[in-house]
């Protein structure tokens, strides 16, 4: 280790003696392992997916998002889309080793969009940007931390403004964006309409409709600690909010890793002005829900599931339908295709996207593979956009 | 407080083939946790990562026992499902930030400056410092285990060591 010198080497090594004692021992990982394979021939207990519907805020939100061509002709496939396709962000190239093993290897981040014509347009991010999503006109609208800001990028990639959006420290998720404003989770208390032009804030809803729950990251289950309680994101319009929460028995300590349910998901829709159910329907053979998507009308929903009842280090096999919200009704549905293979290291990378065209055209993309890989792929390569028409 | 010694270099391959995993893990299990931890700089999901890798490792110890290197191969492993996992969350939902220098006291000040030293690398610069000397691995196996080109190996280490000697040398 000559190109080390000694003082800077032992530095490293008192660095690491900072971390505290790892706590496993053989015992926990043969339970772990135990538990694992258990849960790939078990088929238990299902996941929820609460979805909530802001109706008393969401019908003018949702309609002020709709542009005038979504409006007049609705089953005319627009030339902009409603929403942007967009993956990312995908820093990630795959790599053919010994002719199953995939692995990946890192490159500088970028968003990566799907236009309706199938071309493809890469968008590099600024250092820190971790969190964007896309408006209609071009732009892109991210968290930068830390500090934390939010940053809004012209369609040019520069910047437009970054504006703080607290003292360092403050617990902040970006759940969506319209052209005007950006709808935030200050806290994990409360829901605010943030005005991408003046920055003023107004308060939208407090977020304790939400039912309190666990952080689900798929494909695993940790419990957080009582002051995390609930993963929560927008799943489509800004009208429109998704909690997912995994029914873990209460008690299960902190950082506990739990099996997955993986034979059916709940779905649950609330209205926001009175906190009433709306919905409340169950998809079988669900093993895991990846993605949940609005139509911009909130009248339709999109799932993307993972069918497999297996571990993630088999094939999964994926599959995206549509409810009416209404009434829960299927309205479409369409197999995504054999994700495979899933093998460390590389199972936790897939990225999933959909996006609504326009009230009743739905695009979708995942990552596949072929059977053999032998070769250096780009990413945009293995996505496969599907188109899902619902009349 | 005792240092974590270098390791002796990596055995060859056959003799760790002959290896059960009982002696793997119990020879690179805190070693893994603690490069994930200085790699990642967060305790919590270092030790989930490194216990996530382990458990590969016994389940597919067949395989892992043939390998070159099977705590580089585990490191990977951890490390690629410790950022996935933390990109996956931070594409939905940012880190809170003081996750990241969780309450863990440090009583050496020396050992709290390196650390501090350390986190202050971009994680792609800390990972090659972590293979370098925590694992013990060559420039070619960091490399390898990082699926990054030799060069890269050492221009990112020579730019850490200089910001980490500059960062230590302020502190002082």
């Amino acid at each position: 280790m000559h190109d080390v010198p000694e003082d800077l080497a032992a530095a490293v090594r008192r660095a690491a003696t900072t971390a505290p004692a790892p706590g496993g021992d053989l015992d926990a990982l043969r339970r772990r392992w135990r538990s694992r394979r258990r849960r790939r021939t078990a088929v238990t207990a299902g996941s929820v997916a609460c979805l909530v519907a802001l109706t008393a805020v969401g019908v003018p939100l949702v309609t002020d998002r709709l542009n005038p061509a979504d409006r007049s002709a609705a089953t005319v496939r627009p030339a902009t889309p409603a929403e942007r396709l967009l993956f990312g962000p995908l820093n990630d190239l795959l790599l053919s080793g010994d002719g199953r093993e995939i692995r990946v290897v890192d490159t500088p981040p970028t968003i990566t969009e799907i236009n309706l014509d199938g071309s493809v347009v890469e968008h590099p991010l600024p250092e820190n940007l971790v969190v964007v999503t896309g408006l209609s006109d071009g732009r892109l609208v991210g968290l930068t931390q830390p500090p934390m800001r939010l940053t809004v990028l012209r369609p040019d990639g520069s910047i437009e403004h970054s504006r703080s959006l607290g003292p360092d420290g403050i617990r902040i998720d970006l759940l969506d964006v319209t052209a005007r404003e950006a709808y935030l989770l200050r806290n994990r208390d409360t829901i605010v309409a943030h005005d991408l032009t003046t920055g003023r804030e107004r308060t939208v809803t407090p977020a304790d409709i939400f039912p309190v729950g666990r952080i689900l990251v798929q494909p695993y289950e940790i419990v957080l600690p009582p002051d995390q309680p609930t993963y929560l994101t927008l799943a489509g319009g800004p009208g429109l909010l998704s909690t997912w929460e995994r029914q873990i028995p209460d008690g299960t300590p902190p950082g506990t890793s739990v099996p997955a349910d993986r034979s059916r998901c709940g779905i649950h829709v609330v209205g926001l002005a009175d906190q009433r159910q709306r919905g409340n329907w169950s998809v079988q053979g669900c093993g895991t829900v990846r993605n949940v998507r609005f139509s911009p009308d909130g009248r339709l929903l999109a799932v993307i599931y993972d069918q497999t009842s297996s571990d993630v280090s088999d094939e999964s096999l994926w599959r995206v339908t549509v409810f009416d919200v209404a009434t829960g009704e299927v309205r479409a549905s369409q197999q995504l295709g054999r994700i495979i293979p899933l093998q460390e290291p590389l199972m936790h990378t897939w990225r999933d996207a959909m996006a609504w065209a326009d009230n009743h055209t739905l695009r979708v993309g995942v990552p596949q593979v072929s059977e053999n890989p032998n070769r250096l792929y780009r990413y945009d390569e293995l996505l496969k956009v599907s188109t899902l028409t619902v009349q | 407080m005792e240092l974590l010694a270098a390791e002796p270099r990596a055995r060859s391959a056959d003799a760790v083939a002959a290896e059960p995993f009982d002696a793997f893990y119990r020879a690179n299990s805190d070693r893994v946790y603690r490069a994930l931890a200085l790699t990642l700089g967060n305790h919590d999901l270092a030790r989930e990562a490194a216990d996530e890798a382990m458990a590969r490792a016994y389940a597919r110890w067949q395989r892992v026992r043939g390998m070159e290197n099977p705590a580089g191969w585990a490191y990977r492993v951890g490390l690629n499902w410790a950022t996935s996992w933390w990109r996956k969350l931070r594409w939905e939902r940012p880190p809170v930030t003081e996750e990241r220098h969780p309450a863990a006291p440090a009583p050496d000040p020396a050992a709290l400056a390196a650390r501090t030293a350390l986190d202050q690398l971009p994680l792609a610069q800390r990972a090659v410092v972590v293979c370098r000397v925590l694992l013990d691995l060559s420039v070619a196996e960091t490399a390898s285990v990082l699926d990054i080109a030799e060069g890269t190996v050492k221009s990112r280490l020579a730019r850490a060591l200089t910001t980490m000697r500059d960062t230590l040398t302020e502190e002082n």
